[in-house]
């Protein structure tokens, strides 16, 4: 390994346990001054872990960690930042009712009391500068931040985590939130902090944007780490298979160019709703994987719920063509053998206290009768446990709680309830966010299978690789409305596709 | 402490707890009094003091499954057991007095759904202005003297077999509905997560209606069973009513924001253990100041092993 | 999960502090009796004079401990102090030992709680809930139990039980003489009063604030010899705040409704902003509650308004009866009270003639009676102090052993009913304050 500088954070023999559930297998690792740390792995394979027990939100079970030689073992994420290790995490860390200003300061608001008081100005003038050092000119400090779109929050958030100089920045999956332009500021920081001999360890599902900036890559694989990888090492297929453990073939899209039906099954007329869409129109034909793409305001969500009811459709209809029945509402579209993928899936698409039993289930409570209005117990759990082995659903059994279940094996119990379901028609809102390329890899032969067996399949996705690599038929939505329509059979190109969107 | 929480995390934690601890309780009270405990008569008390809020906390069971919370069934079953109590001292009809109190039951619980599902109120909110309402109606039809329904009706009524057989049968009943249809297991999905519920296309306003009125029933018997039990109806009537059955619903290891882990039957298990300590502690002769005493440690102490809060993995809230 | 800890930890630590809290408290109670059985031997001595033949029998050894429940609507300061008067000085003296309930606050707590005693081995309820006396009545019946409640109404529906005992209480109609009293000290100035009389639950058929407001208004008409336009039993049951009308031209305003409610007070406090009342008469305990309006309508017109309310003896009366209003006249002018233990005490003695099986000196015809004790006046800081030496400790109890083992008729073989009922109404102030030793 290339030795950068001098080992700040080391890592020793780390364990952490949920329960029955190992996250994390006797680690050891370093991190040095002024090098750029990728980690990289699947899916629950202890990434977000290692890095909130750096940073002092959750104490790990076994083992030793030392910060600047000294042992180091912090109680609070305050209690870390104030020491120099500083972390920016996935989900929102903003409070929405208070102004940017305090968001930034948070908990270290004593330093502009002024007697009892504090000192807003001096406060928001600070924050400002915070900001700009970060190079972020375009944001207000003294705006509410429930007045910020989700980036911009991101970027307060940034600003804030920098503002107490870190030694140590740690970066958890927060790219994906953030525009290109947002990730350009990110990356600048970055490389900043690791040419003034600091450290940063940044954590991503994006492969390419790992091989470009950072100098090592830490691959983990079921709480052990596999493998660290220097830059000249770094090549996508080798991370990859160390990632899985298999071997990954450098394209795991379909690559047949097989036709679809004429039969229309869905179809949307000129449907307006309350924000988003205007006169939209749209067929959607048997057999035909329909890959909707485009920034994510584009409308693209929007258009996904009201084709399954979930969103009022104040004008125009959505109709199912076979039985001519317009979808005014979800209950009538599960009914005609809908079925829809939310890309909010914790919220929205399971009962994360409910093992997967009871997810799997909730799509079966009619179709498991013994004699109305009873359940049938045998066929329940037949409907369950085919999905969880055809779909290889890794969990200790059916009656295990979805929320001790890694990211991509929920999205496989969702994927199960359809299925299970027998759905002729799916709506696919960003599928494959947040998982692992092994899981990717099989929801895409699922996909593929689906649509031979003649199903009809929206894909709503912001990751235009896979709207190419799996639509038979590609639409780009810019503002509400169609901007451009492509056609598998005529090859697709992502750069063709990008001046549609924009 | 961690120990503890490990065993606290166990599936089937829940589900045995509450048993164990009433059989706990049975087995020190028993001891404790050399077998009085057990006497016939003892056990047809224990029977009869947990039966009201055991009733009514089978049948609220189900509106708390769906993640509702609805707290003027006190006020449901004083209007309703002032009515029956007025029908009959009109008619002198036991058959009409029950029937009408549970009709008014029934009827009042679906009017409260009506509102919070119809209107978009939370169950909450109707809840409590329904319950000033129908204890403003209740107060002005008690009026100046309290309402007597001649008490040998009452003991005739309770010596008879009415109360357990129409008991057992709405039990059953709730048991069967709740655990082996595709109503049980819904009410419980849509207690979960009812954004999920509606996009598994579950039909969640109409299974909160029902939900409401298969709670009627029993908060319809649990008044009749008021009637018999005390005769007389005032305005304090079931007055802790709403408080006794989110008790009972805790302690019978049952959370009262429902979801997956619900079951109708905590209630029952709640009340009776309720009911044992109070009389067991009597019993054996503790004083009454320190009754309450340990009956609220005992509660706190179940009240936190019945809890559920889950160490997850990290829930990343920062600070 | 510390927090958690901490918390069970502090439960822990309280239930501790409890027990042992309690422990010394029983401690000094059985550290007493070597002091207190002094003083009873003094007092039975100084009766022994009187009734020779009460020494055959010994409670101690002639009866099995009886086990009693107490039940208790609230834990009020007067219940509480009734709890240690049982609890501490008869139980040991009779071979009893008291079962306390919690606050009764609903007829089924009650019934749970007669069941809960009699399965613990209670013979007997004492019950000062007088609410629900039907069902109780009917509960303790059916368990086979005695049964003796603090109400001296209406309970013809139980009279007749085997082993109802009676009501006990204090006589309606002696608050009512008192209040005239009180009227006829207010009035007797010949002056031209305005009188404003919260009549509280009266409309409600609430037999002692109806016979209360009945007596002040009778005060009323005698003392100015003034006719009433309707009939006084008409004006004091109106549910809404009437003028009582009349040839004289006096304002007396009637005003109906509970204390707790805040309308009534609002009513009130409005009709004395008037500036047209200066006599405040309650049918009952009225005075806590309205003596803050009371106090804003002297201020803003410069003039003393006269009170007069039943009352509970407890320090908040003392207050009351002791401090100056801004007239430089004291806050409550007349209190109708009543004496701690003798109500517990005449309870008991009831009770305890029909657990040893002399029912027959309770009900002589077979129906069960009230048996009441009087009221007592008190018309200032003086009497006040006076009363408030009574009921201190055991030497000053009023209702003692002495007077139990006369009321009870295996110790006082020649008990008869019209005698229990004799001796409670000599119980006025004058003999109770001679008795100790105590008047000047």
């Amino acid at each position: 390994m290339r030795e950068k500088g001098e080992v700040v954070l080391e890592v020793r023999n780390m364990c952490k346990n949920f329960g029955s559930t190992i996250a994390l297998n006797h680690v050891d690792f370093q991190i040095r001054k002024g090098e750029i740390r990728g980690l990289i792995g699947e899916n629950g394979s202890g990434k977000s872990t290692v890095s909130s027990i750096i940073a002092g939100m959750q104490p790990a079970t076994d083992g030793e960690m030392f910060y600047h030689g000294k042992p180091w073992k912090p109680k609070t994420m305050l209690e870390a930042a104030k020491a120099g290790i500083g972390m920016i995490v996935q989900e929102a860390g903003t409070i929405e009712n208070i102004t940017v200003a305090e968001n930034i300061f948070l908990g270290n608001a004593a330093d502009f009391l002024k007697g009892p008081f504090v000192n807003r100005k001096a406060m928001t003038k600070a924050a400002e500068k915070a900001l700009t050092d970060c190079g972020i000119d375009y944001i207000n400090a003294s705006y509410p931040t429930r007045l910020l779109d989700m980036q911009k929050r991101k970027l307060v958030e940034i600003a804030k985590v920098m503002s107490l100089n870190p030694e140590i920045l740690i970066v958890d999956e927060t790219t994906t939130a953030l525009s290109q332009r947002g990730r350009d500021i990110l990356y600048k920081i970055m490389h900043k902090l690791a040419d003034a001999g600091k450290s940063v360890m940044i954590i991503s599902h994006d492969m390419e944007e790992m091989m470009t900036h950072c100098d090592v890559l830490t691959i983990l694989r079921d709480g052990e780490i596999i493998d660290n990888l220097d830059k000249k090492d770094f090549e996508d297929s080798k991370i990859k298979k160390l990632m899985v453990g298999r071997e990954i073939q450098g394209n795991y899209y379909r690559n047949d160019n097989d036709t679809w039906s004429d039969e229309v099954v869905l179809k949307a007329n000129y449907i307006t709703t309350l924000n988003d869409l205007m006169c939209f129109n749209l067929e959607l034909h048997k057999g035909e994987i329909l890959g909707i793409g485009g920034l994510s305001d584009c409308g693209m969500h929007a258009l996904g719920r009201a084709l399954y009811g979930l969103d009022e459709v104040i004008d125009g209809e959505v109709v199912l063509t076979e039985t001519n029945t317009v979808v005014k509402d979800s209950i009538i579209a599960f009914q005609h053998g809908m079925g829809y993928v939310s890309k909010n899936r914790d919220s929205e698409s399971l009962e994360l206290m409910a093992p997967v039993k009871e997810n799997i289930q909730s799509t079966g409570y009619w179709k498991n009768i013994w004699k109305k209005p009873l359940i049938d117990f045998k066929k329940e759990k037949k409907y369950v446990t085919d999905q969880v082995e055809s779909l290889s659903i890794k969990c200790r059994d059916i009656n295990q709680p979805v929320r001790f279940l890694s990211g991509g094996n929920k999205q496989k119990v969702v994927f199960g309830k359809w299925i299970a379901a027998d759905s002729s028609i799916l709506i696919l809102d960003c599928p494959t966010r947040g998982v692992d390329v092994g899981v990717k890899a099989a929801m895409y032969q699922l996909m593929y299978e689906m649509k031979k067996q003649g199903k009809a399949i929206i894909m709503i996705s912001e990751e235009l690789p896979e709207l190419i690599g799996m639509s038979d038929r590609l639409l780009i939505m810019r503002d509400g409305a169609v901007s451009g329509e492509f056609y598998r059979k005529d090859g697709l190109n992502e750069h063709d596709l990008i001046n549609y969107m924009i | 402490m961690k120990q503890l929480t490990k065993i606290k995390e166990n599936r089937y934690f829940l589900e045995v707890f509450p048993f164990a601890i009433l059989f706990l309780l049975l087995l020190v009270f028993g001891l404790g009094t050399g077998g009085r405990f057990f006497a016939k008569a003892n056990l047809t008390g224990i029977f009869n003091q947990a039966l009201i809020t055991a009733t009514a906390t089978i049948g609220i069971a189900f509106i708390y499954t769906t993640g509702n919370l609805d707290i003027s069934i006190g006020a449901v079953i004083a209007l309703a057991a002032t009515v029956g109590g007025k029908i009959y001292l009109a008619t002198e009809n036991v058959v009409i007095m029950i029937l009408v109190t549970l009709l008014i039951c029934l009827a009042l619980m679906a009017w409260n759904s009506t509102l919070s599902v119809s209107l978009h109120i939370k169950t909450t909110t109707a809840a409590i202005v329904m319950m000033q309402i129908y204890k403003a109606i209740q107060e002005s039809l008690v009026g100046a003297v309290d309402l007597a329904v001649p008490f040998a009706i009452c003991s005739a009524l309770e010596k008879s077999s009415f109360r357990i057989v129409t008991l057992l049968m709405y039990m059953i009943l709730a048991i069967v509905i709740y655990n082996f249809t595709p109503f049980g297991r819904a009410i419980r999905f849509i207690g979960g997560n009812e954004n999920c519920a509606t996009q598994s296309g579950l039909r969640k306003s109409t299974y909160i209606r029902l939900s409401f009125l298969i709670a009627g029933v029993g908060v319809g018997l649990s008044a009749v069973y008021t009637i018999i039990r005390v005769g007389t109806i005032t305005t304090s009537t079931a007055g802790s009513m709403g408080m006794d059955v989110m008790l009972a619903t805790v302690l019978g290891g049952m959370s009262i924001f429902g979801g997956d882990r619900s079951k109708c039957y905590a209630g029952v298990l709640g009340a009776i253990t309720v009911v044992v300590l109070n009389k067991g502690l009597l019993m054996m002769g503790v004083d009454n100041s320190l009754v309450q005493g340990i009956r609220g440690i005992l509660f706190l102490l179940l009240v936190y092993l019945n809890s559920e809060r889950p160490d997850v993995l990290p829930t990343r809230k920062q600070f | 999960m510390k927090k958690r800890v901490l918390a069970i930890a502090m439960a822990f630590t309280m239930m501790a502090a409890g027990l042992t809290g309690c422990k010394s408290a029983s401690e000094e109670a059985a550290a007493e009796p070597t002091t207190t059985a002094a003083a009873s031997k003094t007092a039975g001595e100084s009766t022994a004079g009187q009734t020779t033949q009460s020494v055959s029998y010994d409670h101690a050894t002639d009866h099995e401990k009886f086990k009693i429940g107490l039940a208790f609507a609230d834990m009020s300061n007067e219940n509480l102090e009734r709890i240690d008067y049982l609890k501490n000085y008869i139980a040991p003296k009779y071979n009893v030992e008291f079962i306390v309930s919690e606050a009764l606050d609903s007829a089924e707590a009650e019934l749970n709680f007669i069941e809960n005693a009699q399965i613990s081995g209670a013979k007997g309820i004492l019950s000062f809930a007088p609410t629900y006396w039907e069902q109780a009545g009917n509960k303790c019946q059916e368990l086979g139990i005695y049964y003796a409640v603090q109400r001296t109404a209406d309970t013809k529906s139980i009279d007749e039980l085997e082993y109802f005992c009676g009501g006990f209480g204090s006589q309606q109609s002696s608050t009512a003489a008192q209040m005239k009293i009180a009227a006829e000290n207010f009035l007797g100035d010949k002056q031209k009063h305005g009188i404003l009389i919260p009549t509280l639950l009266a409309c409600k058929n609430n037999v002692a604030h109806r016979l209360n407001a009945t007596a002040i208004m009778e005060a009323v008409e005698e003392a100015y010899g003034l006719k009433f336009t309707k009939p006084i039993d008409e004006l004091v049951v109106s549910g809404e705040p009437t003028m009582a009308e009349n040839d004289k031209g006096i304002d007396v305003y009637l005003y109906p409704g509970e204390m707790k409610n805040e309308d009534v007070i609002t009513g009130i406090s409005a009709a004395l902003l008037t500036g047209k009342y200066d006599v405040v008469m309650g049918a009952g305990n009225t005075y806590t509650q309205l003596s803050q309006i009371i106090d804003e309508a002297e201020r803003a017109f410069n003039k003393n308004i006269m009170v007069a309310s039943v009352g509970e003896l407890s320090e908040s009366l003392h207050t009351a009866m002791n401090t100056d209003d801004c007239t430089g006249n004291k806050a409550l002018d007349f209190a109708v009270v009543k004496s701690t233990t003798v109500i517990a005490g005449e309870g008991f003695a009831i009770l305890m003639n029909g657990l040893l099986g002399d029912s027959d000196v309770l009900k002589p015809e077979g129906k069960a009676m009230k048996f009441e004790a009087l009221n007592w006046g008190c018309d200032g800081p003086k009497q006040l102090a006076e009363i408030e030496q009574l009921d201190q400790d055991e030497s000053t109890y009023v209702f003692n052993t002495a007077m139990i083992d006369k009321m009870i008729k295996k110790t006082n073989p020649n008990l008869t009913n019209e005698e229990i009922h004799s001796m409670l109404g000599d119980l006025t102030l004058y003999n109770c304050l001679k008795a100790m030793g105590l008047t000047q």
